[in-house]
């Protein structure tokens, strides 16, 4: 199908943050989400040290607790993205000790390697937050790009991780190929990207199957099937791996270099914190669990009294209506706009921009158009849409596209 | 402090459709002035108006604006019964200047101001605020408009000089270049291009016309314009165009003429106004790609095939019109194959063969009446003789007729070379002062059986001198 380049050009917001890095290790409390079929492995008032399991969840991967304290009880909290769930609540004692050794890594098995990623509870820090021992408990696996696009404005929170840990990122990637002695490594990067590009060369240049791709500046390049699609021209119905191919977020690769090498469990990331009405634009590494709010220390705040909060990039993020949400490990970015004009729908003008650039190739005014129509809804294959938002972004009638194609995929369901 | 909830994306791209408006009005600045100029101006400079008559065009389509502006305003008072600050918001985004505005430019300027207002107010009523206007009407509105002054007005308007506006009508004299094809049933240059000057008149609009469509080098830019503006569903006027280049190149190539023939073809009837302006009107044309193609692609086949199969010159308007109908069934052709690339060439293949089956048919069917009517040519000219020939039935029959009048006084044979006993039945028949003293009453003149071939030809010079001397 050779490469169709489907994406629209944004306006970056990335320099602000793109060289700061600052850290927030020490919150009071963090909290813990439980969800559906999880399985909680500690009672209240349990003493529990940083990086001990405290939930099962339904892929039989663990969260670990990113402090050391005492369990309390199960409260309510809100989650980023603005829903009541209930979350285990522990309290720091400030007694964290570095109990993480090095590990050995020569002649790691695939079934070490598995088992490991899966004790350590790593998971695609790319937004999904899918286990990565599921993506990688496959036979076949030829390809493995490294997906450092990062398409979505503000966020550099993957730049400064590939940028300070590209070392270790590349020992990683040898590491996997020994053990699935793979054809091709790619790391995609944006174009334009010189310090980054210039950074990466010297470290790629003794593994041969590692390459640098550059990919076009546009959203959403980062997105998996564009990625599969630019670098490898073809294209899956699910999943990469159906072409033996898997992706990986260049965090995610990290956090499975300090899984293997130091056998420590994902309990710390990276957030880029940042927009107009953040006072300290920067990325701060925190605690999985840390409340939003408790950062104050470093973000100072805001720039007016009246905010969007934004979890996640501004297209394809949430709004919360509180600062004291619980951070997942899933989590990129918080961004603070300034209130924007809300946009007044008119009625659609028919100019068929959101069917032109639609990435999944869905046809959003005619899914509108549809919309009590199941059976069309069906034909329209209204459930490819990844909710990127692109739809609702060049609609010159500023309609919300996406929200009726979300609504279309509930009704289809 | 307090944070606001909003549905995401929290950032939009800076179009809007307020710009989009504005962009079409731009590009449409430079039409109406030529329109000014070629219609108003122009006229004044030969002194064939005053002052009033030199900007009576500005007049006639700021009088368009104006009526569908206040139709639409009205309608949505009493009917929608909006008010106030409602009335105002929905004033802003309804653009009910449009189809008032393209009203006008597609009517002669010889259209009563009064059947031009009756024009707007179909547009705006019958062709957009029935269907709960803007965003929702099926058919373009100002070409519902635009037929319905044509279909209804069209003798009050011929009778005022047609598509000619007064310059044209003492140096050209006549009809439209398309009307004309029509009449001259003859496909050459001299008898299609030349009474208008040579291709480049057509080119800088200098032909009869309607107010906007004549000037397809501002049409052009404008359509650059618009497709770097990101206004505009190019594909349309592209395709489109093109299968009628195409189209028109492949009938001229049967009837063996130049390249001239298929830009003739663009070049007049209004196809390129109609393509730009008219075909890719967002709420009438398809939303998808594959869509918007095979549209074009049957826009370009229904208006070659209405310009050469019916007697209306109209095509561009009737073809825009049929496939407004089609637009819900063209996007779920098009919403369809966006996901199986190989079924979307089964439409478009069946679209080619249409194409190419039809230039050849219509090719053909030139060829044939070619033969039997064009071979009458006037060699000399004065104000008491034409010296004539036509084809007979050994060769050319060359002839000396003498006009006093407007009448047909005497006419002498220079040279036949008919079969003599042929020619005879002629002779004896007295034919040649039949014909003379029936010139009135021509057509029912018989012909010589016997000597049909011969007798035919001779009454045909006649015919044609008695309209040349009309002429």
């Amino acid at each position: 199908m050779g490469e169709i380049m489907i994406g629209i050009k944004l306006s970056k917001h990335k320099k602000e943050t793109m060289n700061k890095i600052e850290e927030f290790l020490n919150p009071k409390e963090v909290y813990f989400k439980i969800k559906e079929n999880d399985e909680v492995l500690v009672k209240e008032n349990e003493k529990v040290i940083v990086g001990q399991k405290i939930i099962k969840t339904k892929y039989d991967t663990y969260i670990h607790s990113s402090v050391s304290g005492i369990v309390k009880e199960i409260t309510t909290m809100i989650d980023y993205q603005n829903n009541k769930s209930n979350f285990i609540k522990i309290e720091n004692d400030f007694n964290e000790t570095n109990k993480f050794k090095e590990n050995d890594l020569k002649n790691i098995t695939k079934e070490q390697f598995i088992s490991n990623l899966k004790e350590n509870g790593i998971v695609g820090l790319g937004g999904a937050g899918f286990p990565t021992y599921v993506k990688y408990n496959n036979d076949d696996v030829k390809t493995l790009i490294i997906n450092a696009v990062e398409c979505e404005p503000y966020i550099t929170a993957d730049y400064i991780n590939c940028f300070n840990n590209i070392d270790k990122i590349v020992e990683t990637l040898n590491i996997i190929d020994n053990i699935y002695n793979l054809n091709e490594i790619f790391i995609a990067i944006k174009t334009k990207n010189r310090t980054l590009k210039e950074k990466i060369i010297p470290y790629i240049i003794k593994n041969k199957k590692i390459k640098l791709i550059e990919v076009p500046n546009l959203y959403p390049m980062g997105w998996e099937k564009a990625l599969v699609r630019y670098i490898k021209h073809t294209d899956y119905d699910k999943l990469p791996i159906e072409k033996s191919i898997i992706v990986s977020n260049a965090s995610t690769i990290y956090s499975i270099y300090e899984s293997l090498k130091y056998n420590k469990p994902l309990i710390e990331k990276i957030v880029t914190i940042s927009g107009d009405n953040i006072i300290n634009k920067t990325n701060v590494k925190v605690k999985i669990g840390t409340k939003f709010s408790e950062l104050k220390k470093i973000y100072k705040g805001y720039n007016s009294k009246e905010i969007n909060l934004v979890t996640g990039g501004p297209m394809m993020g949430y709004s919360v209506e509180t600062d004291e949400f619980i951070i997942p490990n899933n989590l990129n970015s918080v961004i603070g706009i300034k209130k924007i004009k809300e946009f007044n729908p008119i009625t659609c003008l028919r100019c068929g921009k959101c069917s032109d650039h639609c990435p999944t190739k869905i046809c959003p005014v005619l899914v509108k158009d549809n919309i009590n129509n199941n059976q069309e809804l069906k034909r329209l294959n209204v459930e490819r849409c990844i909710e990127c938002g692109i739809c609702s972004f060049v609609c010159p009638s500023k309609i919300n596209l996406r929200e009726y194609v979300r609504e279309a995929k509930k009704k289809v369901k | 402090m307090k944070f606001n909830m909003l549905k995401g994306p929290f950032i939009k791209s800076k179009n809007n459709t307020n710009k989009i408006m504005t962009n079409l009005l731009i590009a449409l600045i430079p039409i109406i002035l030529f329109s000014f100029y070629k219609n108003g101006i122009l006229l004044y400079q030969n002194n064939k108006t005053d002052l009033f008559g030199m900007f009576y065009p500005l007049i006639f389509i700021f009088t368009g604006i104006i009526t569908s502006f206040l139709v639409e305003t009205i309608y949505a008072y009493l009917f929608l019964h909006l008010k106030n600050d409602k009335l105002k918001d929905y004033i802003k985004t309804s653009f009910s200047i449009f189809p008032g505005l393209f009203v006008s430019l597609v009517l002669p300027i010889n259209t009563p101001i009064e059947i031009l207002i009756l024009g707007c107010l179909v547009a705006t009523i019958i062709g957009k605020m029935i269907y709960g206007g803007f965003g929702h009407n099926i058919f373009n509105p100002a070409l519902i408009g635009c037929l319905f002054v044509l279909s209804t007005y069209s003798t009050i308007i011929s009778s005022n000089g047609g598509f000619l506006n007064k310059y044209e009508l003492d140096t050209i004299g006549g009809a439209t270049p398309l009307t004309n094809a029509k009449i001259v049933e003859r496909l050459d240059y001299d008898s299609l291009v030349k009474p208008y000057g040579d291709l480049s008149d057509f080119f800088f609009g200098n032909i009869p016309g309607t107010l906007g469509e004549t000037c397809s080098f501002l049409i052009i830019l404008a359509f650059i314009y618009l497709l770097l503006k990101h206004v505009i569903k190019w594909k349309i006027p592209i395709i489109y165009v093109s299968t009628v280049f195409i189209m028109t190149l492949i009938i001229g190539k049967i009837n063996g003429l130049g390249l001239w023939y298929p830009l003739f073809s663009i070049l007049s009837g209004g196809l390129l106004f109609g393509a730009v302006f008219m075909a890719t009107d967002p709420v009438t044309s398809p939303t998808t790609s594959l869509g918007q193609v095979i549209y074009a692609f049957l826009l370009g086949i229904l208006t070659v095939t209405f310009r050469y199969l019916t007697n209306a010159p109209e095509g561009v308007l009737t073809s825009i019109l049929t496939m407004n109908m089609f637009v819900p069934l063209l996007d779920r052709i098009g919403s369809s194959n966006k996901f199986a690339y190989k079924k979307a060439l089964i439409p478009l293949i069946a679209i080619f063969i249409l194409l190419a089956l039809l230039s050849i048919n219509i090719g053909n069917s030139f060829n044939t009446s070619e033969k039997e009517d064009s071979n009458f040519k006037i060699l000399e000219k004065t104000n008491s003789y034409y010296i004539v020939t036509e084809k007979g039935n050994g060769g050319p029959i060359k002839a000396k007729i003498y006009i006093d009048k407007d009448t047909i006084t005497k006419i002498e044979i220079l040279e036949n070379n008919e079969t003599e006993s042929y020619y005879k039945l002629i002779e004896e028949a007295n034919y040649i002062n039949k014909l003379i003293n029936n010139q009135k009453n021509i057509e029912n003149v018989d012909t010589v059986s016997g000597a049909t071939i011969s007798s035919t030809a001779l009454k045909k010079m006649v015919i044609n001198v008695l309209d040349d001397m009309e002429g």
